[in-house]
């Protein structure tokens, strides 16, 4: 069990994750575009394949949509804000003007900053990127020259982060980026809470945040120091968000789905109420009346009475 | 009468070889010398001489050590009273300040050497304030002492002065401090051999009797006073003056390190008077300070300036500024 | 109800500074104009990027706030601005805080009291360093003598240590020689730093004479061996400073470029 795992152990949900899906924490390595998790179709489809298909398989994340309509608006909330969500650019510098004029003609034109997609491979969710991913594209050295492919990869390094609300050191791989943007944000809790799902991508970042949403939510941190307690929750304050919505965030769609069956197999074991239970509450209190009856006859019965076991009561036929 | 040539003078040679007429196209004049000379003047720019050690008889360039001194300005000044130098920028202090404390330290109590002499030594930044490429050149120069001073073991330099016929002059000039002063009879004693030029470090000449001198001028060679030396001039007892109480600068400089030189110097000893050596402190600033390039700031032409024994290891940095001349 | 509200293009971008630590990237030829709602028809040409910045980086410095006193650095209740990598480190360690406008207030307001202060930033670390300093102070072997405080400020000042005529203490006994009973023993003064911090510094004579042939043996790392005290009263202060531990000397080899590696035992 990795490092990260071993901090969530508490939460049942998180024991079906590791089941499902265990995140290595591994060094960072030469970094493989593969087919995975954010296997894209929806942020460009108009983008053709570059190299040959079969290394670079597009599989539209339908499967996951499909999933994710039946799930509770909660998590659907979730989702929206991660994959559908537009991120920050990171790898390119969107122009800030709304017109341009074009020198020669003096024609006026808007301007549309179409984004440079970034991908994600299933490294991200091994560490803490800060937004960064992999540009993939072409070189074009010189105009006779045709163009070459080329991946931009981010520098990763390996590196500790703390917790506030949840006191803890973790060792995680980031990039000097998320490094330098937990320092803008005055502490890896409020970088978390402030950045939208997007802008962080990586599965075990947004699980530090729900972690963290829980622990506010269910205002259960700094055990045995009730000051600390009130003066992070003073803090944190604005970000405090209900303990249902919380519960959803962070979840990737299959453990997502994982929790959904487990929480309809609940309310569906809450709903069915065997008979047998029933009964026995009944035959208790039958019982509860019979014997104080029964007390009551035991004071007037006689030894022939007694003799004979099968011989009805004085008072049956009365009863 | 013309010529014909004279009148269709062109460059153009038309020669006949058979029925062939060859036409022979020559530069315009004085092109290629100018060319050769620009490839020369390249070659001798970009040859920068690396010294060469053998070893075992092979050849090893030597790897030059960059003199330039360690710029501290990074560093932080101290707050506190009590601090440890190597750790904050490293401090200046007055010339007076300095002598005090190279005193104490030679005092005879402690090293006991009261009149060791008090050298210093000054980096300069050679380079021109808007040129790139270019750097100032090495200079030798004699400076004037205020208060002459003798290390021990070293002799002044010996003057021979030739001077106008009249007796006062040759008064003046020997009062000055010539070892020996005439005019034309002196002339005379060295052509017969009685004095030999070669005894004397200089020899100095007043203008109007260098003409006689030339008569002698094989025998005195390198010595034969000339206006670019500073030995010939009417006003020979300044002259003598400075040759006898003067101390030779030579700024240390490489062409491997073109735009750094620095020149070692002694101020005097150090039971001399403090005010005496302040005043030989500030003959040198003021001859260094006038080979200052036009529009460039004293305090980026000047490093700094460090005083130091040959008995104590202390550096200890003067601030020059205070005697920069106004 | 799931069909990806696609957004061809960013509308309204906010301020965009990049960090200099990431891959930024351009078009090397610019995408045509798209209506919006409609996808925007990327070619292959549209995948030509220029590298505009790249992901080495310059290191930068950040303000913390400090909690303790961390030495050469600052006092508790300093912001001060130090190297990224530094400044995370005492973050971590909790020396420190991030100097945001909240924690600079609350420090303001109240002052940690029990927390260990010095005088300045310096002060901790010259302490520390006086107190494991030996100062040897040269004396004439023939002339006679009497130690004075110039003495001793000159010493420090060969020592490259600044120490004022007034900011240390003279013995209280006079001592005064050529006495070669005196050669290589102890005695202590007090250094008071910033009028607040004082440190007893111990003090070695050396007999020193200008000629060479006449000048004792030299003692190799003197500063490191333990010696006796001039006045056996000063024991009380020894016990104050850290025990000089002598090292193993081990005998001079000589340059190490000249030493043959394979050679040498253990």
């Amino acid at each position: 069990m990795n490092k990260i795992s071993k901090l969530l152990k508490n939460d049942n949900l998180d024991a079906w994750s590791s089941k499902l899906g265990t995140f290595q924490l591994g060094l960072p390595t030469q970094v493989k575009i593969q087919g995975s998790e954010n296997k894209m179709g929806s942020v460009n489809p108009g983008v053709k394949a570059l190299l040959h298909p079969a290394r670079f398989k597009r599989i539209l994340n339908v499967r996951d949509l499909k999933h994710v309509e039946k799930l509770p608006v909660g998590y659907q909330k979730f989702y929206k804000e991660w994959r559908e969500r537009e991120p920050e650019p990171v790898h390119w510098i969107p122009r800030q003007e709304k017109w341009e004029r074009n020198a020669e003609t003096g024609e006026v034109k808007p301007v549309q900053n179409i984004p440079i997609p970034t991908k994600y491979p299933h490294q991200v969710h091994d560490g803490l990127w800060g937004g960064e991913g992999v540009v993939q594209g072409l070189v074009k050295k010189a105009k006779y020259r045709s163009p070459v492919p080329r991946f931009w990869v981010p520098k990763l390094q390996e590196s500790v982060v703390y917790s506030e609300i949840l006191d803890k050191y973790m060792e995680i791989v980031v990039t000097e980026r998320a490094l330098r943007l937990i320092d803008e944000n005055f502490g890896l809790d409020n970088y978390l809470l402030k950045t939208p799902a997007c802008d962080i991508q990586s599965l075990t970042a947004l699980k530090l945040k729900r972690r963290i949403l829980l622990a506010l939510a269910n205002k259960d941190f700094s055990h045995g120091d009730v000051k600390r307690q009130e003066e992070l929750y003073e803090k944190y304050k604005q970000y405090v968000v209900p303990r249902e919505e919380a519960e959803w965030y962070g979840l990737s769609v299959k453990e997502a789905v994982a929790r959904f069956n487990v929480l309809e197999k609940n309310a569906k074991a809450a709903e069915i109420k065997p008979l047998k239970y029933q009964l026995r509450l009944d035959l208790l209190q039958s019982l509860d009346q019979v014997t104080v009856t029964s007390a009551k006859e035991e004071k007037s019965s006689s030894w022939m009475s007694k003799l004979n076991p099968f011989s009805k009561p004085e008072n049956a036929e009365k009863s | 009468m013309l010529s014909l040539l004279s009148l269709f003078k062109t460059n153009r040679a038309v020669t006949s070889v058979g029925n062939v007429a060859i036409r022979e196209y020559a530069a315009r004049k004085g092109t290629r010398e100018r060319k050769l000379k620009l490839k020369k003047k390249r070659k001798q720019e970009t040859k920068v001489e690396v010294p060469v050690k053998k070893i075992y008889g092979r050849e090893f360039n030597l790897v030059y050590v960059k003199q330039r001194p360690f710029d501290d300005s990074h560093y932080k000044e101290p707050i506190d009273d009590v601090f440890f130098h190597p750790r904050f920028r490293s401090q200046e202090y007055s010339f007076v300040d300095v002598v005090k404390f190279h005193r104490e330290i030679h005092h005879e109590t402690v090293y006991n050497q009261p009149k060791a002499p008090l050298m210093f030594r000054v980096d300069i930044d050679m380079k021109y304030p808007n040129r790139v490429t270019k750097c100032l050149d090495p200079w030798k120069s004699l400076i004037e002492m205020k208060a002459p001073f003798l290390l021990e073991g070293t002799t002044k330099p010996t003057v021979l002065a030739f001077c106008r016929e009249n007796a006062e002059d040759i008064l003046s000039a020997e009062q000055a401090g010539a070892d020996k002063a005439g005019g034309s009879d002196l002339i005379k004693l060295v052509q017969a051999g009685e004095v030999r030029t070669s005894d004397f470090d200089y020899i100095v000449a007043h203008p109007l009797i260098v003409t006689d001198l030339a008569a002698i001028r094989g025998l005195m060679k390198k010595q034969f006073p000339t206006v670019r030396s500073r030995t010939i001039g009417t006003n020979l007892e300044e002259i003598i003056t400075t040759l006898k109480n003067g101390i030779k600068v030579r700024v240390e400089h490489s062409s491997q390190e073109p735009d750094f030189g620095y020149f070692t110097a002694c101020v005097g000893m150090l039971h001399m008077e403090t005010g005496a050596l302040e005043g030989n402190f500030q003959a040198y600033m003021q001859d260094t300070l006038k080979h200052r390039p036009t529009g460039k700031d004293p305090n980026d032409f000047l490093l700094q300036c460090h005083a130091y024994t040959e008995f104590s290891f202390e550096k200890l940095k003067i601030n020059w500024r205070d005697y920069i001349p106004k | 109800m799931w069909k990806k509200v696609f957004q061809p293009f960013i509308e309204n971008p906010a301020f965009f500074q990049p960090l200099r630590t990431t891959y930024v990237v351009k078009r090397r030829f610019p995408a045509g104009l798209v209506s919006p709602g409609r996808m925007p028809s990327l070619r292959k040409r549209h995948m030509i990027y220029e590298t505009l910045s790249d992901n080495q980086y310059k290191p930068q410095n950040i303000n913390i706030l400090l909690r303790k006193y961390v030495e050469d650095i600052g006092r508790p209740g300093e912001v001060v601005s130090i190297k990224e990598s530094k400044g995370r480190f005492l973050i971590l360690t909790k020396m420190a805080e991030y100097a945001s406008a909240e924690n600079v207030a609350r420090v303001n307001t109240s002052v940690d009291k029990d927390v260990a202060n010095f005088s300045s930033r310096y002060a901790g670390s010259t302490v520390r360093t006086l107190s494991e300093f030996v100062l040897n102070i040269s004396m004439n072997k023939e002339n006679p003598w009497t130690l004075e405080p110039w003495h001793i400020r000159s010493a420090f000042r060969k020592a490259h240590v600044h120490v004022p005529e007034n900011c240390f203490t003279m013995p209280s006994e006079p001592i005064s020689g050529p006495d070669m009973a005196l050669e290589g023993k102890e005695f202590f003064i007090t250094v008071t730093i910033n009028n607040t911090e004082k440190v007893p510094v111990r003090c070695r004579i050396h007999h020193w004479t200008t000629q060479p042939q006449d000048r004792l043996p030299p003692v190799r790392d003197h500063w490191k061996f333990p010696v006796d005290l001039i006045s056996p009263k000063d024991e009380e202060i020894a016990k104050l400073l850290p025990r000089l531990t002598p090292p193993e000397l081990v005998p001079d080899d000589g340059p190490a470029c000249l030493r043959n590696k394979r050679k040498r035992i253990g």
